[in-house]
């Protein structure tokens, strides 16, 4: 019998650890938020196709791997290894990272992070003649989550992102919705368009991805080659040497690692591996779960400053923004293994329909389902509405490279949410469920709620349902019931049971 | 064998012929069935409504109806509800504190099987026509519930079995692997988006111009049923915004030894060379229902335990024949 | 301020993990890894994992050495990295030749300090050696038509080539710079899979993996190359 890993230890509730701020909240329930995404056939199909895309390039070459569930079990358990002795951990990369020239700075959330990373721009970075100051940015989801740009812009700092889609994304002025590609809601004639409106240098451009992608190169390399300060997050934190990595494609990581004389990076404190070692699992689990290549076109790893190349004055920012909340939900703490290669959310037919903006949070999909409500708590907003945005169909769990098991941590925060946010009749579905419980909890009670079928088929006309009220018209929007049979087959088998006796008797 | 039948709440409140169905196909292999009379429900709804506390009697009347009668093996015509026994109820007992009904409930679902899973790996059913007798002449496709897929790993159990069915002309559904939506309570407190993946289920069966779409999962085949009525009788669903991303292309169908017999329809998103403009659908038809030349009335949901137990004898008749058909369902 | 929140985030994590009070997590120091061995088997089969069944990385079943060798390995090398649109050229003991063609059309190229010179022979164009202490601005690396480098290792199952700030792979700029990399692999260095790759590796050398030219997935994830790194990689396999 199958037994999925689920924890086995009953719930204990800590005492609060303080929930993250910034962009990990949906602002209402996700029925709501997800409503006007829905009816958006563009979205869909630029959705549609970039996900059946990804999914077949992915299974191709995982398929390529005979061994790569066993991958896939050790990424789990060094994941697991890591959380289970952070604190350690966390030490043995400080000292490391230090011993190498770089510089630690901690922040217990958003706010702190934001503040930190303001002062060094401003340590570093000149004031140019528009008065302001510039960075240069590669993509990263805790500056993302933590709204570093936002922040950055109203301490006249321009953070300027260089990633293809986050540059698009912060051309049109719009959020991300993808954790690998913040663009996939757009396809290539939006993005043309959005690019011949505000990069005024571009000139005509075709919907050509490769005349598009030469159009960003253009408009990005003097930034690259003159910007003092360059902002990152991090793949992977090696505990054992202090080293720290970044994997991108398209060497705009690599401009902004590599060229500016001063490198923040922005990096939760989960992020951690413990040896060296352990890359030769995650750098064949993440690349081919997440663009579905064999390897991604640049990996980067520094540790602290390298003499004569590369930043000088090189800055990390450990951030927990809620991660020490999720960890200490022992049922829901495996989502902290995440490293974010989005490979649930291309496979996610949730996703696919609403698109990420409905997530309402940096980290959508089956993984932001869990991460957002884990890093808050359930009580935040309309976060507590995240873990029903699933049909449990566990295409995600099936894909995860480090296998956490969302299904069950869907399941145990809607545990949660309802200890938090429900009574036994706050809705019509609590209270019918409150009565079915009743009635479930016996055999007995059943056969009786049984017994008025036929009376319920008679009012029914012995005909199938196409509409009913209240919470039951949910259904009946779009599925028509089939006639209640005129007995349940408990009655049946009864009365066949009744007939064999007499049959008995009689002979 | 002894065999305990677990109708399932659902089967049993509304779909009682595919447990008769389920017993004739034991009895045909010569076992002896028993109905445990205290049954209910595997706990499910509750747990997946993240309402433990609820779920406890209700898994702790099925440990107690199954434990008070004896029996080798209980067979269940529901992967979902199976997977709830082994994957769910021990783990909700130990979270609401209860372990001994954590450990009866392993203990019962341990023996406890799904129909497939049992005909397959108890036994060695392979062949249906010539093991159960099944005989089925008609246009069927099959679409593999996620839990059976998932959770049990079934496998092409249950294909196979459906298939190996005298007469049967099996179609592949195209996007077989998509969740249909239901997702339990999911359907009524996400019913947009659950009405929106029904919607792509429902176009995809449609392609497939298949007499009868079967599965594994009464819970399941109820949702595509009354989806499925739904589009026959309004050509769209009003809970759903008339939006797809199911662009139909070219697949196979196949024979009963798996040879290829006519191509049709189907696949999700577009090609590179079809990528779609704004404000225009591409090939993504705009009212599918009446468009596709695929359409068909008259399709209807059946488990397949009614499929294997039809027989040349008595056979399941189909909507062409004359049967019933209510709510998508075939009656 | 940074202390505190370094001295807060420890405890809440330690509180998390049920350390204070409850104690559930059984837990000890990581074992560091022991100077100079890569510290790899070792460092991880006791201590911190030990109370746990689930097997840490370096027990587990996958593997660990590729089964592709000598002329096998090459040919893996070079459909990898032709599938990733990276050229591939051959040279046996003298790639000056292969080098010259490919160079030839760029007036001035750059070159870390440890290149054999011996490779450039027959290029006519300038040559500008970036060095310790010489190093070229990054405006006279965007002048440059090309970088030649050599490399540390290859992995042959994914087509990639890791540089490692060596003297033959120079500091990273060079080759980021510069819109075409002419990169030298030896046959030597050509390992199959990525966990033998890794092994041959120093954490603390500034490291960059590359697997063909720069490209996005990033327009409706279509795979597009050439962005901001080097469009142009050609690689030529030196026998020894």
């Amino acid at each position: 019998m199958t037994f999925l890993g689920m924890p086995l230890l009953p719930s204990k509730r800590r005492s609060d650890l303080p929930g993250g701020q910034g962009n990990i909240i949906e602002a209402e329930a996700f029925p709501e938020v997800s409503h006007e995404h829905l009816s958006n056939q563009q979205l869909r199909n630029n959705i549609g196709h970039a996900t059946s895309t990804i999914r077949s390039k992915r299974a191709e070459v995982v398929s390529e791997l005979d061994d790569w569930e066993a991958l896939r079990d050790a990424g789990e358990a060094t994941k697991n290894e890591v959380m289970e002795n952070l604190p350690e951990y966390l030490a043995q990369f400080e000292e490391a990272f230090t011993a190498a020239g770089g510089i630690i700075h901690w922040a217990r959330d958003a706010d702190e992070a934001n503040a930190i990373v303001t002062e060094l721009v401003e340590d570093n970075a000149p004031v140019l003649e528009t008065g302001r100051r510039e960075v240069i940015k590669v993509k990263s989801m805790a500056t993302q989550e933590i709204g570093l740009n936002e922040h950055l812009e109203h301490e006249g700092i321009d953070a300027f992102e260089t990633d293809l889609a986050e540059l698009i994304v912060q051309l049109g002025e719009d959020k991300p919705s993808h954790i690998l590609v913040p663009a996939i809601h757009r396809n290539r004639d939006e993005i043309r368009e959005i690019f011949m409106d505000k990069m005024p240098d571009a000139g005509e451009l075709t919907n050509e991805p490769a005349v598009l992608a030469e159009a960003a190169r253009r408009h990005l390399r003097h930034k690259f080659l003159t910007t003092k300060v360059a902002i990152s997050g991090a793949n992977f934190g090696i505990a054992e040497t202090g080293t720290l990595g970044v994997v991108e494609s398209e060497g705009n990581g690599r401009m902004c690692l590599t060229l500016p004389e001063t490198l923040i990076t922005v990096m939760g404190i989960e992020k951690l591996l413990p040896r060296f070692a352990d890359l030769e699992v995650f750098l064949q689990l993440l690349p081919r779960s997440s663009t579905g290549e064999r390897m991604n076109p640049y990996t980067s790893f520094w540790t602290g400053k390298s003499e004569g190349d590369g930043p000088q004055n090189v800055h990390l920012v450990l951030l927990d923004n809620g991660r020490t909340r999720a960890l200490a939900d022992e049922h829901g703490r495996t989502a902290l293994n995440c490293i974010r290669c989005s490979a649930c959310m291309n496979v996610c037919p949730v996703y696919e329909r609403t698109g990420g903006h409905a997530y309402g949070s940096t980290y959508p999909g089956p993984i932001g389902a869990i991460l957002s409500p884990l890093l808050t708590g359930v009580e935040e907003q309309g976060n507590g509405s995240l873990p029903y945005a699933s049909s449990l169909c566990g295409a995600c769990y099936d894909v995860c490279p480090v296998k956490i098991n969302i299904p069950d941590i869907l399941v145990h925060l809607r545990g949660e949410d309802v200890k938090a946010n429900h009574s036994p009749v706050s809705s019509q579905l609590d209270a019918a469920l409150t009565g079915a419980s009743w009635m479930m909890g016996d055999g007995k009670r059943m056969s009786a709620a049984e017994k008025g079928l036929p009376l319920a088929h008679k009012v029914t006309g012995g005909e199938q349902i196409n509409a009913l009220p209240g919470i039951a018209g949910a259904w009946t929007s779009s599925r028509d019931i089939p006639a209640l049979p005129e007995k349940s087959f408990r009655q049946l088998w009864a009365e066949e049971e009744a007939n064999d006796r007499d049959e008995e008797g009689q002979r | 064998m002894r065999i305990a039948l677990f109708a399932t709440c659902i089967v049993d409140a509304m779909y009682p012929e595919v447990a008769q169905a389920t017993v004739r196909i034991l009895r045909r292999l010569g076992h002896e069935v028993i109905f445990p009379e205290g049954q209910s429900c595997c706990g499910q709804m509750h747990i997946n409504s993240g309402k433990f506390a609820q779920a406890e009697p209700v898994i702790a009347n099925h440990v107690r109806a199954f434990t008070s009668t004896e029996w080798d093996v209980a067979v269940a015509p529901s992967a979902s509800c199976v997977a709830s026994l082994g994957h769910q109820q021990p783990m909700v007992a130990t979270r609401v504190g209860n372990d001994a009904l954590a450990s009866e409930a392993a203990e019962v679902a341990g023996r406890t099987y799904e129909l497939t899973q049992f005909l397959t790996d108890v036994q060695g059913v392979t062949d249906a026509a010539a093991d159960l007798g099944s005989y089925f002449p008609h246009r069927v496709t099959y679409h593999p519930s996620c839990h059976g897929m998932r959770l049990l790993r079934l496998g092409d159990r249950q294909s196979s079995l459906v298939r190996s069915v005298e007469g049967i002309e099996f179609v592949e559904l195209p996007l077989a692997d998509s969740c249909c939506g239901f997702g339990g309570t999911f359907s009524v407190k996400n019913p947009e988006v659950s009405s929106a993946m029904l919607a792509d289920k429902v176009r995809t069966i449609q392609a497939t111009e298949a007499d009868i779409c079967t599965g594994g999962d009464a819970s399941c085949l109820l949702h595509i049923g009354g989806g499925i009525s739904r589009f026959e009788r309004t050509g769209g669903f009003d809970g759903a915004p008339d939006v797809t991303a199911v662009h139909v292309k070219e697949t196979s169908s196949t024979d009963e030894r798996g040879h290829a017999t006519e191509t049709l329809t189907t696949v999700v998103g577009a090609d590179d060379d079809d990528h779609l403009t704004p404000g225009h659908r591409g090939t993504s038809p705009s009212e599918p229902s009446r468009t596709q030349s695929g359409f068909r009335v008259g399709q209807a949901a059946v488990h397949l335990a009614r499929i294997l137990a039809s027989t040349r004898e008595d056979p399941l008749r189909v909507p062409s024949e004359g049967a019933e058909v209510s709510g998508g369902s075939l009656r | 301020m940074t202390d505190t929140a370094r001295e807060e985030i420890l405890a809440r994590i330690s509180e998390a993990l049920g350390r204070r009070g409850g104690g559930e997590y059984v837990s000890s120091s990581p074992r560091t890894a022991v100077p100079g061995t890569g510290g790899t088997a070792d460092a991880v089969s006791g201590g911190v994992a030990s109370a746990k069944p689930a097997a840490t990385a370096a027990d587990a079943g996958y593997h660990h050495e590729g089964t592709h060798t000598g002329e096998d390995l090459v040919e893996l090398l070079i459909d990898r990295l032709v599938d990733y649109k990276a050229n591939v050229h051959r040279a046996d003991g003298d790639p000056s030749a292969t080098i010259a063609e490919l160079i030839g059309a760029h007036s001035s190229v750059v070159v870390p300090l440890g290149l054999d010179s011996s490779w450039l022979a027959g290029y006519s164009g300038e040559v500008r050696v970036d060095a310790p202490g010489e190093e070229l601005s990054v405006d006279e690396l965007d002048a440059q038509g090309a970088v030649v480098t050599a490399s540390a290792v290859a992995i042959a199952q994914t087509g990639t080539i890791v540089l490692d700030g060596s003297y033959e792979c120079g500091r990273r700029a060079i080759t980021l710079v510069p819109d075409h990399h002419v990169c030298i692999v030896r046959t030597d260095d050509i390992v199959d899979i990525v966990p033998e790759g890794i092994a041959r590796l120093d954490a603390h050398a500034p490291l960059t993996f590359i697997s063909g030219p720069s490209a996005t997935s990033d327009i409706e994830l279509s795979r597009v190359e050439g962005v901001h790194g080097p469009r142009t990689l050609d690689v030529i396999i030196l026998n020894g």
